[in-house]
């Protein structure tokens, strides 16, 4: 890590507190999903003997489960999916989201008009009721989950993007661009798409929060990654909710986990919002 | 702890114990009259018992509906016993093997509600629910009857029945809460069928006097009921509450008289929970332990490699914990189940009677191993698993064990879960490549048990099982009207259907019956007639 790299970071926790913690949690995140299996001292379903409901202790640092299952290591193996989940639906949204905002915002017109019906009839839907049916038709599963997330952030994000596309399709270089005989494929990927960068940025880093939350709620309401593998939302809404009084931590870690998850996704998409966006840049909030 | 048979007699006779006790104090004590007993409910889809399976319904229909049988309830009934006694019926012969008469109760009274507006009910009316019963379009219960030829009012008060075959367990069916409902023509003219709750109209104890979707069902004392005296209670007041966290509060400050599962209970998880704290908020609470009738299993495509060769369904059966299974997902107490499930006390074979086949249910990973490796599946092999949650954790819990079990003998199991909707219109009917996990109808008798799934050709012939030797004796069973070599047909059976092992049985919970001790005379049992159980009860308090 050179000088530089340090005094960046420095900077940033400095002007920005909240989101060098965010940060942290998110890096913590990425480290538990690539090396679940080196971080995890259990297989996510491993039984140990004699093991049913332990609170936590130092053989099993957050307790064992009512199947005899080391709760750190479901936790563990539990991120893999939510950081799955959340980067793939983001990608794939926010890919979605940039053709249609980018597209509608550029040419304007006809196009424009009858894109933003579209997109305004599929916003008029209760995400829920959006998600449940791809669920119910498609069944349960990651790529699923994936998918019917997606289609739900591309909508809103499409938004955004193209109000950002239009305020810099009216620039002056966009304009001289024309005028010097630039297509609209030249225009599209030489100078509107670099300048929305720091919008999509941001939607993304907010995005990923957003996206963790809801497949925590599918998982929670059995539309999630089946089981045995471990998913946050399932292990809360399954035998954690079961066993609430009896062993509290089966509730817990998991509720615990996907709030971080979330808090640390949306501090740092805060701070990158408040550091990207010329508009913020000097602001003092943190 | 998993329970033996010996185990189970205890139970039962444990549970005839404290049940035989309760007729004295009966005796000692006048019924009373009045009051509203609550329940915990479920919303049914819609009232029509003909179009449905749905226990949601049947439950609903079970306070407002006769039939011509019933299954006698209250104290002195052991639970896991279906004794049959006449409810529209006054008495009943049997001329010959393939021929009923049942003489009606005279001067029964439909509803007084419109369109029948309390007229008699007579003979006819028995034909008519019995062959709408019969030829109504989507009624998958049809099947328990499909041994009618015909049916005849030969004068308005007797009912003659003729069989096309033999079928010893027709009594049994018509008692059935799930078969038929006796409801009146003019109602279902003026509806188009029985889906609405207005046209609820039956001859039962109460009449269903309002519905409110997702929130409840209320019903009041019918007072022209047949039996002069009953019911005893006024009102039952059924809550439809669909969270556990709220049911178990509700039933913690003494808002529901029964125990708020599946059939008056509490399931073991949360009864581990709460048990202690009920004891000081409701001390007069009663309660009586008897095995589930429910059980799940594996089901497979047993016309298929590599499940049709038997060893590879052996070693599947010895690659399954049962007694970790009742250890981690029943709290320690349930009952290894043969083909017919232990709480059918009367006809599930004992384990240790099983024969050669009982080494199957035994836990011996090695032995599973070797088994696939002469199958020649040394390394195992990759399937599915079609399944739904229900709902229920401990579904979700169980699976998960077998999954694990399966893997360490070397079968990779990958899930298929589904939406429940899409789970019954395919796997529930065999409708699947590999194998299926999940619950079965928690039936009152073995027929439906075995007949339904091992039978060729059946709907619920889930594992696709074409075996001579087991459709031959299912067919003998059901013209063996002799009680002793019916039963010893049923355990042959057991124990062929052991050594072959289409399906792999789970064990099955106990059920924790509870009811409020005010409640008088009433005894819990399996099966959905929770009008019949509370039709002789009365509250006092």
């Amino acid at each position: 890590m050179g000088v530089d790299t340090v005094r960046v970071v420095g900077s940033f926790t400095r002007r920005k507190p909240l989101g060098a913690i965010g940060a942290v949690i998110v890096v913590a995140l990425l480290l538990m999903a690539v090396f679940a299996e080196r971080i995890a001292p259990h297989g996510y379903d491993d039984t140990i003997r004699g093991a049913r409901m332990k609170p936590p202790s130092a053989a099993h640092w957050l307790g064992t489960d009512n199947l005899s299952r080391d709760m750190w290591s479901r936790i563990v193996y539990g991120a893999r999916v939510s950081v799955t989940v959340g980067f793939a639906t983001v990608a794939l949204a926010v890919t979605l989201a940039t053709a249609i905002g980018v597209s509608s915002g550029y040419f304007g017109g006809v196009y424009d008009l009858v894109i933003q019906r579209v997109v305004d009839a599929w916003l008029s839907f209760p995400y829920l009721v959006i998600v449940l049916s791809v669920m119910a038709v498609l069944g349960p599963g990651l790529l699923n989950v994936v998918l019917s997330l997606a289609i739900i952030i591309a909508a809103v994000n499409s938004r955004v993007i193209r109000g950002a596309t239009i305020a810099i399709a009216q620039g002056t270089y966009v304009e001289a661009a024309r005028a010097l005989g630039c297509g609209h494929a030249r225009i599209l990927v030489r100078h509107i798409l670099p300048n929305v960068t720091a919008t999509i940025i941001i939607l993304a880093t907010i995005g990923l929060g957003a996206a963790i939350l809801a497949e925590s709620g599918l998982s929670f309401l059995g539309f999630g990654v089946p089981p045995p593998y471990p998913a946050w939302g399932a292990m809360l809404s399954g035998s954690g909710r079961t066993y609430m009084f009896r062993a509290p931590w089966m509730a817990i870690w998991p509720g615990l986990a996907i709030s971080l998850a979330v808090f640390g996704f949306n501090m740092l998409g805060d701070a990158l919002r408040d550091v990207l966006d010329p508009r913020l840049r000097g602001g003092s909030a943190r | 702890m998993n329970l033996s048979r010996r185990h189970l007699l205890k139970l039962g006779g444990a549970a005839l114990a404290g049940a035989s006790m309760a007729p004295v104090v009966a005796r000692a004590q006048t019924p009373k009259r009045g009051g509203t007993l609550a329940i915990r409910t479920w919303d049914p889809p819609h009232f029509d018992p003909f179009q449905t399976i749905s226990y949601k319904t049947h439950i609903a229909l079970s306070f407002t509906h006769s039939r011509l049988l019933r299954h006698k309830a209250g104290p002195s009934v052991v639970p896991g016993a279906f004794p049959i006694e006449g409810d529209l019926a006054e008495s009943w012969t049997q001329p010959n093997e393939m021929t009923y008469v049942f003489k009606l109760r005279k001067g029964v009274r439909w509803q007084a509600k419109p369109p029948v507006n309390g007229r008699e009910l007579t003979a006819d009316d028995i034909v008519f629910s019995v062959n709408h019963f019969l030829t109504v379009k989507g009624n998958a219960n049809a099947y328990m009857l499909k041994s009618v030829d015909k049916v005849e009012a030969p004068d308005k008060y007797t009912v003659k029945f003729t069989l096309k075959e033999p079928f010893v367990w027709f009594l049994d069916m018509l008692a059935n809460p799930h078969a038929v409902a006796i409801v009146a023509k003019e109602v279902v003219e003026k509806h188009g069928d029985l889906k609405k709750w207005e046209s609820v109209i039956g001859t039962g104890p109460w009449m269903l006097d309002s519905y409110r979707p997702n929130v409840g069902l209320t019903y009041v004392r019918n007072p022209n009921y047949f039996i002069q005296g009953l019911p005893y209670i006024d009102r039952v007041e059924a809550t439809v509450d669909e969270d556990n966290a709220s049911r178990m509060a509700a039933f913690l400050s003494g808002k529901y008289d029964l125990g708020w599962a599946f059939p008056g209970t509490i399931d073991r998880v949360d009864w581990v929970q709460v048990k202690d704290t009920l004891a000081q908020r409701r001390p007069n609470l009663k309660t009586v332990e008897f095995p589930s009738p429910v059980m799940n299993h594996i089901s497979m495509r047993t016309d298929q490699k590599p499940f049709s060769d038997v060893r590879v369904r052996h070693a599947m059966s010895m690659a399954i914990d049962r007694k970790a299974i009742i250890e981690s997902a029943y709290e320690g107490v349930g009952a290894i189940n043969p083909p017919v499930p232990a709480a059918l006390k009367e006809w599930s074979v004992p384990l240790d009677k099983l024969g050669e086949g009982a080494k199957y249910y035994k836990h011996d990973p090695a032995e599973a191993k070797r088994l696939l490796a002469a199958a020649g599946y040394a390394n195992g092999f990759p399937a599915s698993m079609c399944f739904t949650t229900y709902g229920t954790p401990v579904l979700v819990d169980i699976m998960q064990l077998v999954q694990k079990d399966l893997k360490n003998v070397g079968i990779d199991v990958k899930i298929d879960q589904k939406e429940y909707g899409a789970y019954i219109a395919t796997c529930f009917y065999g409708k699947f490549d590999s194998m299926t996990f999940g619950p079965q109808t928690g039936f009152l008798e073995p027929d439906n048990f075995l007949f339904g799934q091992y039978y060729p050709e059946e709907l619920k012939n889930q594992s696709h099982i074409n075996d001579p030797v087991v459709a031959d004796m299912l067919v003998r069973q059901r013209r063996t009207l002799d009680l002793t070599k019916r039963r010893e047909i049923i355990y042959d059976i057991q124990r062929h259907l052991a050594k072959q092992q289409y399906y792999v049985q789970m064990p099955s919970p106990i059920y924790v019956g509870v009811w409020e001790g005010a409640l008088k005379n009433y005894g819990p049992n399996m099966g959905y007639d929770y009008g019949g159980r509370l039709t002789a009860a009365w509250l006092d308090r």
